[in-house]
């Protein structure tokens, strides 16, 4: 039997029971999400509910132990992590995850790198390539990060390294994008910067965020999948979410809690 | 280190021109002795610095990295006594051998990190000693193979005079520093140091972080090959004390006492190494000693090695 041919009407991102158990834990156990292309969707729950690891499950720095995944139709449930990157997933991190030693400017230029040939070159110098660098620059110009582009990215503020973080992933050109608490140690006002970037991103990828901040959470998404003790608990619009009283509940401890 | 992607680091190229000026001007005034000597430190910076590629630029601390050597050593050797092999072609044997077997171990190796990764080399390089003791219709055993004649260069004739052979080895030293640089400066060489930071953020990136790694052992190995061969030339004399522990640990004391990372540090430190080495024979045996004590004082206070000194006192 033929496997069917990728369409275009697929959805971008399709997870069918995806299961990952470490010993006798389910850590995510038979999580199914679809998202449309061009969907913005945010995946909430409490710490522990098993939202970090669906996404290393997704971006496939860990193997399923059950489950599908689909990327715009094409099974990717057993293709290394760099090669779904090619196929156009990208992912942040929750904790920062960047060069620490290089520039700012380096960063982004090996991270412009990732999708050509010529990070295999050998014997010419990286400053004679002018596509990577071209890439990176302008980027950096979106980001605002511009006048520190010299700068080592140790010595920069969380929140230059947060939008770094962002910065990175994008130059994968991805067309779904995993990003992993962008906001995470970030005050107000960075957040509502880092949100804004988040916004203006094209409209054309696809998105899926976790995030405790419910304000970015709601100035971003559409749709909410509530995920707790690793299995979806319920889904749907930011507003129907945050009516609910059984996600107010487990976010405040008082659904198993509550027979005490 | 300075950013590769934006531009050629002047200051450092004008200071390895004055580097090699001296090694090239001052060896006829010097006492033939340390012409000697010179000749050996090139051999070993060109050795330490294949080695930085891998445990400064990569992070994969091998341990093993006198197999490799060795296996040049003993190519040039083979080829050369048995087959009367010419300069060339012992060079290119000894090279494609040692890439060749790095790349072997490599499967092997790079299926573990850290701690397990050093264990493998480790062990790859006690085989390898096992196999120059054993195997003694290829290696002669415990005799080695002896009597390896200096090469005749192109151009030059027969390389016989410390001088002449001095020559040989520079212009070579320089032909593969030239190709490190190239190397590191490269595009692939700035994918090897984001690896050394983030495993984790390549592989999102699209990295193929095993095969990068893979090719980095694979080039790490063919230039170790090249200073096996110049040794096995240079030595005259090819036996199991080429391949033993104490030399691959040597060649990793050489890059941390220059500075690992940065390539220059480990020619500085092959250099300070051999010095030390061939000053410190004079006075006593237990030269071993010795070496011990300038890793704990490098490790105590010039963790970054002398280039980490050198930049410190700027």
């Amino acid at each position: 039997m033929m496997s069917a041919p990728p369409e275009a009407a697929a959805p971008a991102l399709e997870c069918e029971g995806v299961t990952r158990r470490f010993g006798g834990l389910e850590a995510v156990s038979k999580v199914s999400l679809r998202l449309a292309a061009g969907e913005r969707r945010a995946i909430i729950g409490p710490n522990g509910a098993g939202k970090t690891t669906l996404f290393r499950l997704i971006s496939g720095e860990m193997p399923v132990t059950g489950g599908r995944v689909r990327l715009f139709g094409r099974d990717i449930t057993r293709a290394p992590c760099h090669h779904r990157t090619h196929l156009g997933l990208g992912r942040t991190f929750q904790i920062t995850n960047i060069f620490p030693t290089m520039s700012v400017l380096d960063n982004l230029v090996l991270a412009a790198l990732g999708l050509e040939g010529a990070k295999f070159s050998m014997l010419r110098p990286l400053w004679t390539y002018g596509g990577p660098r071209a890439r990176a620059e302008q980027l950096l110009e979106a980001v605002g990060l511009a006048d520190k582009r010299d700068r080592v990215v140790r010595t920069l503020s969380h929140g230059e390294q947060r939008q770094i973080e962002i910065a990175l992933a994008l130059l994968t050109r991805p067309r779904v994008l995993l990003l992993d608490e962008p906001t995470a140690g970030l005050s107000p006002a960075e957040s509502a910067l880092l949100t804004r970037t988040i916004q203006q991103l094209d409209g054309r990828i696809t998105i899926l965020l976790i995030e405790h901040d419910m304000d970015v959470v709601f100035d971003i998404v559409s749709r909410i999948t509530v995920l707790h003790l690793g299995r979806c608990f319920t889904e749907g619009s930011p507003a129907e979410v945050r009516k609910d009283p059984r996600v107010q509940e487990i976010y405040f401890g008082a659904g198993e809690a509550a027979s005490c | 280190m300075e950013s590769v992607a934006g531009r050629a680091p002047k200051a450092l190229l004008l200071a390895l021109g004055l580097g090699i000026g001296l090694l090239a001007l001052l060896p006829p005034s010097l006492p033939t002795y340390v012409v000697i000597v010179l000749t050996e430190s090139l051999i070993y910076a060109i050795g330490a610095a294949s080695l930085d590629l891998l445990l400064g630029f990569t992070g994969l601390p091998s341990l093993g990295h006198a197999a490799f050597f060795s296996v040049g050593a003993y190519a040039t050797a083979v080829l050369v006594t048995r087959h009367q092999a010419s300069f060339g072609a012992a060079l290119a044997g000894s090279v494609v051998l040692a890439a060749g077997v790095s790349a072997a171990v490599a499967l092997l190796a790079l299926r573990a990190t850290g701690i397990y990764f050093m264990m493998i080399t480790l062990s790859v390089a006690m085989c390898a000693w096992g196999l120059a003791y054993r195997w003694v219709s290829l290696t002669g055993g415990d005799t080695g193979i002896v009597g390896i004649p200096r090469p005749r260069v192109p151009g030059v004739g027969l390389a016989s005079g410390a001088l002449a052979f001095y020559y040989a080895i520079l212009a070579l030293f320089v032909v593969c520093l030239t190709l490190y640089l190239l190397f590191i400066w490269s595009p692939f060489g700035k994918t090897l140091v984001g690896i050394r930071d983030s495993e984790s953020r390549m592989r999102v990136l699209g990295f193929n972080v095993f095969l990068h790694k893979h090719l980095a052992m694979t080039v790490a190995g063919a230039f170790a090959g090249v200073a096996g061969s110049l040794y096995a030339y240079y030595n005259g004399f090819v036996g199991p004390s080429t391949v033993d522990l104490a030399h691959s640990m040597e060649f990793v004391l050489m890059v941390i006492v220059g500075g690992p990372g940065t390539l220059v540090g480990p020619v500085l430190g092959a250099f300070a190494i051999i010095f030390l080495e061939k000053m410190v024979s004079v006075f006593t045996d237990r030269w071993v000693m010795v070496l011990a004590a300038v890793y704990v004082v490098t490790a105590l206070w010039a963790p970054r090695g002398i280039l980490g000194l050198l930049g410190r006192a700027r």
